[in-house]
């Protein structure tokens, strides 16, 4: 058991990437039990490219160290209704529309629900005071 | 786009006006001699200002006829010394020539295939028409139907004829003196069969070919050109997140939004509207807000209205009473701080002092030192009852639904219906002065100067049981339907089960040095405030001193509990906020215009604090950062006596009760309505800016109201 996993992203490009790091997508590790951990099997992801992909492993790797959240806790979504986004995860979702577009979804469809809320927040933000005209632009 | 139109009109004039022109094109698809082929390559390649390029380095006579001649065969000289191997590349002039066909794109697409900077550096000698016509072609095109390679092409057209407009002055001359107006039509032809094939050449690329050709494209652009190009691809990376996720999604971010920039997404279009307005987030950002349901009189309106509309338009939520309800919430909250409010006054009570007051939202019960009470209405101002049967002044009252109790220095209490005005039971027991008294469920809890408490049945209208216990005036008493703490002038609390058969004391609360004239109980926690200054938290199940809030230098004269937070006014003209479970203090509100005098009465009203005072004011804070936000009330007796005595507030009325000791102020009630369109309406035209609050959303939440008011039925 060496910890490592492949997944397969969309355009059919492989990814290894540990396990306690990828583990905090509910998807894969819902996947990681179904199938079991076998080091020979490969995920495929097929909704997600291999450059978001990779953004969103940068991302676990980041938060690998980070307490398990449970999302249907009531005190989570207090807490998060009135978090900030972490500097980190703010630099790191500095990115262009697309790429955050691309990031929500695939955080959304890999459950992995801090990253979702916190791009969802970084969308927020830029909506967050501004007229109707200037959310038109 | 109106311009291009004219200029394409010109274009048109220009070719078809000489004659002998017209003969011209028939000629075209013919060979020509050599010397003839010649002599039209060049005259176009003049009307591209590009002779120079075409014929190597050498300065050409052509270029002499251009009045922009100077600086474009500089530009020309110098872009072929920027790129030699692309010039170089470029067949000889006139081969390509001889070979094209009307549609025939070679020259041109080699021409551009070159690079951009041909056309950009060269822009300003470059024939106009021909651009303007491949501008048109293009913006003919939907620029997203475009692929991506067509993008800097596209960016490069648009910016040319931008420039040519400057150097819109050469244009005539150059067209004459070219003598070759007919080729004009052919370049206009051809030109889009030459990016066409640019771009077919392009597209055959490998990707990585593509890349680097973009990447030359872009090293050989103006910088104007390239941040022309960077202006257009931009956008493309823009996202209309809300319109393209799933709704779930952007329902999700739209819930990360405060109620006001919600307002702001709806109006931005139809879509955003849509899921702006979906009830679900209103009544999420309802629930963060602490409102745990929709006020009734929306709710109605909103069910009558649902009847009478179609289904589906129900089902977009566009009406939702969620919403509403905090839209409503936030318009009265504006009020509260900025609203331009005239206060009702109720004159009673002669000049003498407002013991107590009672307020529901509808009725005000006023007890007053002159042994009687009266039942005002809040809406109208009007006196509905005077209350008339004590013989001695009036120390406190309870009121619920129909029951108005109140206790008196006659030593009794009174039950009184508040309908009628009728005295329904007085209540014999105490032998003292009842002091205060504490309400829940049918149970009237009374605190005398006597030193016991009295439960009585409001039902039965009977005592049910004494509570005795205090060796000093019981002062002040709360009940939550379960146990009964009590606060003395000997210094002790006393927790108390009436319940219980036998001895009900539950516990004895030593830890007042002082009189004990405040108190707070939650079920869980007992905060006494005494005039020792100290005010203390205690365990109400162990009876256990949990925490000591030192820092008033006076009497605690009020208090009120919510959740974790006390907020506490004190004699000594401070209004102090702790968190009773850390025990600290959380902040003073201690801004230059805080209270001037003795803290009479506080209550904790949603987002605000209202505070009242001996010094004739009433001030409202903001409870969460503690600053000052105005005086609601300012008697204009308040240096001369007049004081404000007690306060009670609902949602959107505050109630104060004011006199002076002294006789400079007459005794009233001044009722404030915030809940008041006009008010409102004056306050947002009232620049008085106030933090967090955006024109555009109150201007909504005002117009949202409006709406309301439609009754469809």
């Amino acid at each position: 058991m060496s910890g490592i996993v492949t997944l397969v992203s969309q355009d059919q490009q492989k990814i290894e990437v540990e396990l306690n790091v990828i583990r905090q997508s509910k998807v894969i590790s819902g996947m990681l039990q179904d199938l079991g951990e076998d080091e020979d099997t490969e995920y495929p992801i097929p909704n997600v490219s291999h450059a978001i992909l990779k953004k969103i492993i940068e991302w676990c790797e980041q938060h690998k160290e980070d307490a398990p959240v449970d999302d249907e806790d009531p005190s989570y979504q207090e807490k998060k209704r009135t978090a900030e986004v972490p500097r980190w995860d703010a630099e790191f979702l500095k990115v262009d529309q697309g790429t955050l577009f691309e990031i929500i979804l695939a955080a959304n469809y890999l459950d992995i629900c801090r990253l979702l809320d916190f791009a969802c927040m970084t969308v927020a933000d830029q909506i967050r005071g501004k007229t109707p005209e200037e959310i038109r632009k | 786009m109106r311009q291009k139109r004219e200029k394409k009109v010109t274009v048109k004039d220009d070719a078809a006006k000489p004659t002998r022109n017209r003969s011209r094109p028939s000629k075209i698809p013919r060979r020509s001699p050599l010397s003839k082929m010649k002599e039209r390559v060049s005259s176009r390649l003049e009307s591209f200002g590009l002779h120079s390029l075409r014929q190597g380095n050498s300065s050409s006579s052509g270029n002499l006829n251009l009045s922009a001649k100077n600086e474009a065969s500089k530009t020309a000289l110098q872009n072929v010394h920027d790129m030699p191997s692309t010039s170089k590349a470029s067949p000889p002039p006139a081969e390509p020539e001889t070979t094209s066909s009307p549609t025939a794109p070679s020259i041109g697409s080699r021409k551009r295939a070159q690079s951009g900077n041909i056309n950009s550096t060269s822009g300003v000698s470059t024939t106009p028409d021909s651009f303007r016509k491949r501008k048109l072609a293009f913006s003919r095109d939907s620029p997203s139907k475009l692929p991506d390679a067509k993008k800097p092409l596209l960016e490069q057209a648009t910016t040319l004829s931008d420039e040519q407009e400057q150097t819109k002055s050469h244009i005539p001359r150059l067209k004459l003196k070219s003598k070759s107006e007919i080729n004009l039509i052919i370049k206009e032809d051809n030109k889009m069969g030459h990016i066409d094939s640019w771009l077919n050449a392009y597209q055959n690329f490998t990707e990585e070919d593509q890349r680097i050709a973009l990447e030359r494209l872009i090293d050989n652009s103006t910088h104007k050109n390239i941040r022309f190009m960077r202006d257009v691809i931009e956008p493309r990376f823009q996202r209309d997140f809300i319109s393209l996720l799933p709704p779930e999604l952007a329902l999700h971010v739209l819930s990360k939004l405060e109620p006001k920039d919600l307002v702001s997404a709806t109006q931005t279009c139809r879509t955003w509207r849509q899921l702006a307005d979906d009830n679900t987030i209103w009544r999420q950002k309802c629930l963060e807000e602490n409102v745990k349901e929709c006020s009734t009189p929306i709710l109605k309106q909103y069910k009558s209205w649902a009847k009478t509309r179609t289904p589906e338009i129900v089902g977009e939520n566009i009406h939702s009473p969620w919403k509403k309800t905090i839209m409503r919430k936030k318009r009265i909250e504006k009020v509260w701080i900025e609203g331009d409010v005239t206060p009702l006054e109720l004159v009673g009570h002669d000049d003498h002092v407002v013991t107590c007051l009672q307020f529901d939202g509808q009725r005000i019960v006023s007890g007053s030192d002159d042994s009687t009470l009266k039942v005002w209405n809040a809406k109208t101002g009007h006196c509905q009852s005077t209350l008339i049967g004590h013989t001695g002044g009036v120390w406190c009252l309870e009121m619920k639904d129909d029951w108005i109790v109140s206790g008196s220095t006659d030593r009794t209490l009174r039950v009184w219906s508040a309908e009628t005005g009728k005295c329904i039971e007085t209540l014999y027991g105490h032998c003292s002065t009842v002091r205060c008294m504490a309400l829940s469920g049918n149970q009237v809890v009374s605190g005398s100067r006597d030193n016991t408490l009295r439960v009585w049945d409001l039902t039965t209208l009977k005592c049910t049981a004494v509570l005795v216990g205090h060796f000093a005036a019981v002062r002040c008493v709360c009940f939550d339907g379960k146990k009964i703490v009590s606060g003395s002038y000997d210094n002790t609390v006393k927790i108390w089960d009436p319940n219980q058969a036998g001895n009900k004391l539950l516990h004895t609360l030593q830890g007042h040095t002082m009189r004990v004239y405040s108190l707070q109980f939650d079920g869980k926690h007992v905060v006494s405030g005494s005039l020792d200054t100290n005010i203390m938290v205690w365990d109400a199940d162990t009876g256990t001193l949990l925490h000591t809030l030192v820092g008033h230098q006076s009497l605690t004269s009020g208090m009120e509990l919510r959740g974790k937070t006390l907020v506490s006014g004190n004699a000594d003209s401070f209004v102090k906020i702790w968190d009773i479970e850390t025990g600290l203090l959380v902040r003073t509100l201690d801004d230059k215009n805080k209270h001037s005098s003795a803290v009479t009465s506080l209550q904790y009203c949603g987002k605000f604090i209202v505070t009242s005072s001996d010094d004739g004011t009433v001030k409202l804070w903001n409870a969460e950062t503690g600053e000052w936000i105005r005086d609601l009330v300012s008697l204009d007796t308040r240096q001369t006596g007049g004081v404000v005595w007690r306060i009670k507030a609902s949602e959107t009325k505050l109630v104060c009760a004011v006199g002076s000791r002294n006789g400079t102020e007459l005794t009233k009630l001044l009722v404030l309505n915030f809940d008041d369109l006009a008010a409102a309406k004056r306050a947002s035209h009232s620049q008085s800016a106030l933090p967090g609050t955006s024109a555009s959303f109150d201007a909504a939440a005002i117009n949202f109201n409006s709406l309301g008011h439609v009754n469809p039925t």
